[in-house]
């Protein structure tokens, strides 16, 4: 039979309809139907929880080493015996401290907003809203999440360690990370650390190459790319980003193991370690590791930040009962900074000793990215504009992902220009940025996506009352802790420091350090208010009566309540229009799978 | 505002869902995706090769370095000659690979099962070579993290040169090494007649890409490596 | 004891909480889809606004209490340090201004836009006119900005003026080390496999006779006031970087690579303990990038002296190479021979 024949089949295949899927019998066992499982919907549940753990565990770190910062002098008997030898008389020892720093942020930005934001809608809603039966390749979505989860267990054995986690930070820069005698976490702690995080590329890749794959040849009749819902586009770049980007993090990690672990130089030369001497590698560059790993970690940022911008444009236009405004301008927003995310890496590294030259480019091109971002604000400024706005949980964390991305992205601009970076570099200026507009602006677009699609995932809705106590308690105490944290940051007060004591310069804050403390402990303990919520509603929240309860335009509410495999029990449907289609001509909204009407206006 | 930004209706129809706009079945696109990412590794590699290197003041002479050859009287001198030959052989092992895909194309089972057996015999001599090359180096007292070799102006040379060596041509190897095990797979599953079945050969072809791809590493590796 | 009372504590708010939100679900269910949604619109918008209200309150609170205690309030202590805190200060207006009308706008619509039986949606999809406005403000305020910041970064990163005084000063874990070139105003070589911790700590090659009159120090560097200062940067074991808060600047110190940064400071460790009214007044030198275990406790100290302070500091140093080799030194106490052959023996290093 010829090629084309052959890809014919595969397509004729499916436009008959899985009737028989729907009959087939499939004989899931436990093990097939909650485990193994092939169905991207199982599999984005798998994502979604892995992800809310570790951001409970990422999460208590924060509230540990805070208490340290709050609570410098105070000593705590429980700490001992939670924490035992690092925290001995009830006082976070300055190793504990610093292993709880670096594995929160290694375990917020990759476990939690990485693959429990992208793993999660990525999985569950691709297929649902481009109109496929599932991911182009179900097994290996499968094998997707396991490596994650491998990933995870890794990185959990790591805690447990006789000498400890990696305690260097997240961004693991060599020669702290390649020597063994340079710190007790950058012993075995960093190896498991490094072998985590390559197990987690390959989940990435794996699942980002299914992403691309099922949205580009798997999109339903009339699904032209033009109308597919921008929570789609913003999924689609992120894979794009993340299969380009993470490889050469990978190549970094490699050249980091050879060199803790064979004698190589790639990152070391002319070292002296006290109480061991001078080591004998020469010709290598630390700065070489920034490089390639800031190569991924600008994208990555971005990898965390557009599947949130995706979901709140999908969010904010059905609450608002308008179209989302300038779908074309979002869509080539969504592009460009996509291309710039790969060419403003260096802006990490303007106190590294760079070219000055070189430097310059970077800020050029990192102040760039602000235009397409500015571009997303105005747009869904104008979409709320003269809309009709329902206040569901889901409309509720989607405003508040636009106002933190504001506030965190107009720092974002101060950084940006080296000639200022020169002063806030690594100091709580940088901390309040990047936790402003990617801890909570992202989170917030996690949570604004969990409250939408509650109802799809587990045919009920969660509870209301605890989602508005949820939304505004978080945006309150969120911009009570980062906001004035910029004040310490221009107060030239460091990050990544255990204790201000003996420094005159920044032992001034002591009473903001205690109140930022406590509201942080108070915002976690609303988190655990939300996972009550998110959990009892799984077996017990009020049961959702309507295939379509948003009265989106959008294809994953054609499914019936509790879709299976395969998802549409009949035919996959046929799409005739955009899904933005609110308040057109009079009506309210038009679904996408609704044939153009004779006397209707433009569509697209 | 019209469903596509480009003029030809055609192409309209191309993108406009229900089909592939690639006419491809998604293994290939993955396939391809995931070269693009491959590359992306390799990419790093040989950049960090690259910056190390004209960052240091002096370089080992490749044409010093790599003289030697198999069953040759110890110091004769061969430069390039056996890298030479290595890449010839992987080059044409990517010949047979695509009279592999042909075959494929015209459902001829015994041409696919040929030209996958030389194509496998290809790279099982290349990874004997690299084997070979790897041995003998390391008994001239070259690995990682120990570089007997002087630069060419006569200079102590960092361990940079073996360190990126071995670790490329290593990670590189590993690629066709496995390369070499998902061909041997392609043919088994060629002679248990699995293609005929399906009535396609698609999955040559997407070994095929794979083994181009990891051809074609090798030339940017050679060149940047033993030329440059 | 009072741990598990106070996790009883919060359970027991805990399940208050749920239970209060379960039964207004019961609540809402009664009254109907349509009535219970308009309610939680009116509470939510009505939020909407009492949230921006407030947090504008709360940012002119915050400001009030925390301004002081930044270093916007002090000012600069470097001439470099005054042009960073021009620039802060226009981003803050420009991004100020930005941050105050979107925020106001985002806000008002949810308040002003909530659901409402009478109104009919406005259906506005998209507008050229509009998208083109928003893209050239903000792509002209950043050129602004751009033009701003390129120009003094390539000053900062510029070669500093001649009869700039230069210090070079390497980091290790947990602490710093300070060199002078001494009186012939070059720094001798050094290679890092020479270096001993007790006598040559940065590993200065003693054959070269630039060393000879080379000033090592730890922790504390003397600067002149009014005189540019070249810093050369350097770290003996892993990245740090040296940063100087008060003058505005920082740098990575990375091993094997030199860095440099310099400024030109304005005004004496004296002169600003009367200007903050600190008496403890010191400029500190933070690390600032993470560097071990340690990395909180890397201080060291620049006095900045008027150049009598300086010339009389200098007088009083040492050239390392007679700690390193007392038999050497004149103004030495002249030692017992067993002893000095040791000397001889480790320095052979």
């Amino acid at each position: 039979m010829s090629h084309e024949a052959a890809l014919h089949n595969h397509e004729g295949h499916e436009s008959h309809g899985h009737d028989d899927h729907g009959h087939h019998e499939h004989h899931d066992t436990f093990l097939t139907k909650y485990v193994f499982s092939q169905d991207h919907k199982m599999i984005a549940k798998q994502f979604l929880i892995t992800g809310m753990v570790w951001a409970v565990l990422g999460g208590l770190m924060s509230v540990l080493f805070r208490l340290q910062l709050g609570y410098p002098d105070a000593s705590f008997p429980w700490l001992e015996s939670i924490l035992g030898k690092w925290a001995k008389g009830g006082q976070i020892t300055p190793e504990a401290y610093y292993a709880l720093v670096t594995t929160h942020g290694t375990v917020l930005v990759f476990f939690v907003l990485t693959a429990g934001l992208s793993g999660t809608f990525a999985n569950f809603l691709i297929p649902l809203q481009v109109g496929a039966r599932d991911m182009a390749s179900p097994f290996m979505n499968m094998l997707s999440y396991w490596f994650f989860f491998t990933a995870s267990i890794i990185m959990l054995s790591s805690l447990f360690v006789e000498t400890g986690p990696f305690s260097g930070g997240w961004t693991a820069y060599p020669p702290l990370s390649a020597l063994h005698d340079a710190s007790p976490g950058s012993k075995t702690g960093m190896d498991l650390w490094i072998i985590s995080m390559a197990l987690f590329v390959v989940s990435s890749l794996l699942g980002g190459l299914n992403y691309i794959a099922t949205i580009l040849n798997m999109r339903t009749k009339g699904m032209s790319m033009t109308r597919l819902p921008l929570t789609i586009w913003a999924l689609f770049f992120t894979a794009v980003l993340g299969v380009l980007s993470f490889p050469v993090l990978l190549s970094g990690l490699i050249l980091l193991i050879f060199d803790r672990n064979f004698g190589t130089s790639f990152y070391l030369s002319d070292i002296y370690v006290n109480g061991v001497g001078a080591l004998s590698n020469e010709g290598g560059s630390a700065i070489l590791f920034q490089h390639l790993f800031w190569f991924l970690g600008h994208p990555e940022v971005y990898i965390i930040l557009l599947p949130a911008m995706g979901m709140v444009s999908e969010i904010m236009s059905v609450n608002s009962r308008k179209p989302i405004f300038g779908y074309m301008a979002m869509l080539g927003s969504l592009f460009a900074i996509a291309i710039l995310a790969f060419l403003v890496w260096a802006h990490h590294m303007f106190v590294t000793g760079l070219n000055p030259f070189l430097g310059s480019v970077f800020v050029l091109l990192t102040l760039l990215i602000a235009v397409p971002s500015a571009i997303k604000v105005f747009n869904w400024l104008t979409t709320l504009w003269r809309g009709n706005i329902r206040f569901t949980p889901g409309m509720l964390f989607a405003i508040g992902f636009v106002s933190l991305f504001i506030s965190g992205g107009l720092t974002g601009i101060w950084l940006g220009n080296a000639a200022l970076d020169i002063y806030l570099h690594d100091s709580y200026f940088v901390v309040a940025h990047f936790h402003i507009v990617m801890g909570v602006a992202s989170m917030f677009g996690m949570f604004a996506g969990v409250y939408h699609w509650f109802p799809k995932m587990y045919g009920r809705y969660l509870n209301n009352s605890l989602g508005y106590i949820h939304f505004w308690i978080t945006l309150a105490g969120a911009y009570l802790i980062f906001w004035p944290m910029h004040y310490q940051g221009l107060a030239g007060m460091p990050r990544r420091y255990f204790d201000f004591s003996i420094w005159e310069s920044f032992k001034q804050f002591a009473d903001l350090n205690r109140f930022i403390s406590t509201v942080a402990m108070i915002v976690f303990a609303v988190q655990i208010l939300f996972l009550i919520n998110f959990f009892y509603s799984i077996f017990k929240g009020r049961k959702v009566t309507v295939l379509n309860p948003w009265e989106s335009n959008t294809l994953e509410w054609t499914t019936p309540i509790n879709p299976g495999h395969g998802n549409w029990p009949g035919e996959i449907p046929e799409v005739h229009r955009w899904p933005y289609d609110y308040g057109k001509d009079g009506h309210d909204f038009i679904p996408q799978t609704t044939p153009v009407g004779e006397d209707e206006t433009e569509t697209h | 505002m019209s469903t596509t930004t480009t003029a030809s209706p055609n192409e309209a129809k191309l993108w406009g869902g229900g089909k592939s706009p690639f006419n491809s079945e998604y293994g290939k696109v993955m396939m391809w995706y995931f070269l693009m990412s491959d590359a992306f590794t390799f990419g790093a590699f040989l950049i960090s090769y690259g910056t190390v290197r004209f960052s240091t003041n002096g370089w080992p002479n490749s044409n010093e370095v790599f003289k030697s050859f198999p069953f040759a009287p110890e110091g004769v001198n061969a430069p390039l000659v056996f890298v030479s030959i290595m890449t010839f052989i992987l080059i044409i092992s990517s010949v047979t690979m695509v009279l592999a895909v042909h075959a494929g194309k015209n459902m001829d089972k015994q041409g696919v099962v040929r030209n996958m057996i030389l194509t496998i015999i290809g790279g099982i001599a290349f990874l004997s070579c690299q084997a070979w090359e790897w041995n003998h180096l390391f008994h001239e007292g070259a690995w990682w993290g120990s570089n007997p070799f002087l630069n060419a102006d006569g200079t102590a040379s960092s361990t940079n040169f073996t360190n990126f060596f071995f670790t490329i041509t290593g990670f590189h190897g590993f690629h066709v090494f496995s390369g070499v095990v998902i061909n041997i797979i392609m043919l088994i599953m060629t002679l248990m007649d699995k293609f005929e079945q399906r009535g396609h050969y698609l999955m040559i072809e997407k070994a095929g890409l794979y083994w181009h791809f990891v051809d074609l590493v090798w030339v940017f590796v050679f060149t940047i490596f033993y030329l440059l | 004891m009072s741990l598990i009372l106070s996790v009883a504590i919060i359970v027991f708010i805990f399940v208050v909480i749920f239970q209060i939100a379960k039964a207004s679900e019961y609540v809402s269910i009664l009254k109907g889809e349509e009535a219970s949604r308009q309610q939680n619109n009116k509470i939510n918008g009505f939020l909407m606004v009492a949230f921006l209200v407030l947090g504008f309150v709360g940012i002119y609170v915050c400001n009030k209490a925390y301004y002081g205690k930044t270093q916007l309030a002090q000012g600069a202590a470097s001439v470099q340090g005054e042009k960073v805190d021009e620039m802060l200060f226009v981003t803050l207006i420009i991004t100020g201004i930005v941050f105050v009308i979107t925020q106001v706008l985002l806000f008002w619509f949810a308040y002003k836009y909530q659901e409402d039986k009478n109104r009919k949606v406005f259906f506005f999809a998209h507008s050229t006119k509009l998208e083109l406005i928003w893209t050239a403000i903000p792509a002209i305020a950043l050129t602004v900005l751009v033009v701003f910041g390129l120009r003094n970064w390539f000053f900062f990163t510029g070669e500093p003026p001649k009869g700039a005084m230069v210090v070079e000063v390497t980091g290790k874990q947990f602490g710093w080390i300070f060199r002078y070139p001494g009186k012939d105003a070059v720094f001798g070589k050094k290679y890092y496999k020479n270096i001993d911790p007790a006598t040559n700590s940065v590993g200065i090659v003693w054959d070269d006779t630039y060393s000879k009159d080379d000033i090592l120090l730890e922790q504390t560097m003397y600067v002149v006031k009014g005189t540019p200062v070249k810093l050369i940067l350097g770290s003996r074991d892993v990245i740090h970087d040296v940063g100087l808060t008060h003058f505005r600047l920082k740098m990575d110190a990375v091993p094997g690579i030199p860095t440099t940064m310099w400024f030109t400071p304005l005004y004496t460790t004296k002169e600003m303990r009367e200007k903050t009214g600190n008496p403890n007044f010191a400029y500190e030198i933070s690390c600032d990038q993470m560097c071990g275990n340690g990395h909180y406790s890397m201080k060291g100290v620049i006095e900045v002296v008027d150049q009598e302070e300086y010339d009389l500091w200098m007088a009083k140093q040492k050239p390392q190479y007679f700690t390193a080799f007392p038999e050497k030194d004149p103004t030495a106490v002249p030692v017992a021979a067993a002893d000095t052959t040791a000397k001889v023996a480790t320095a052979k290093m």
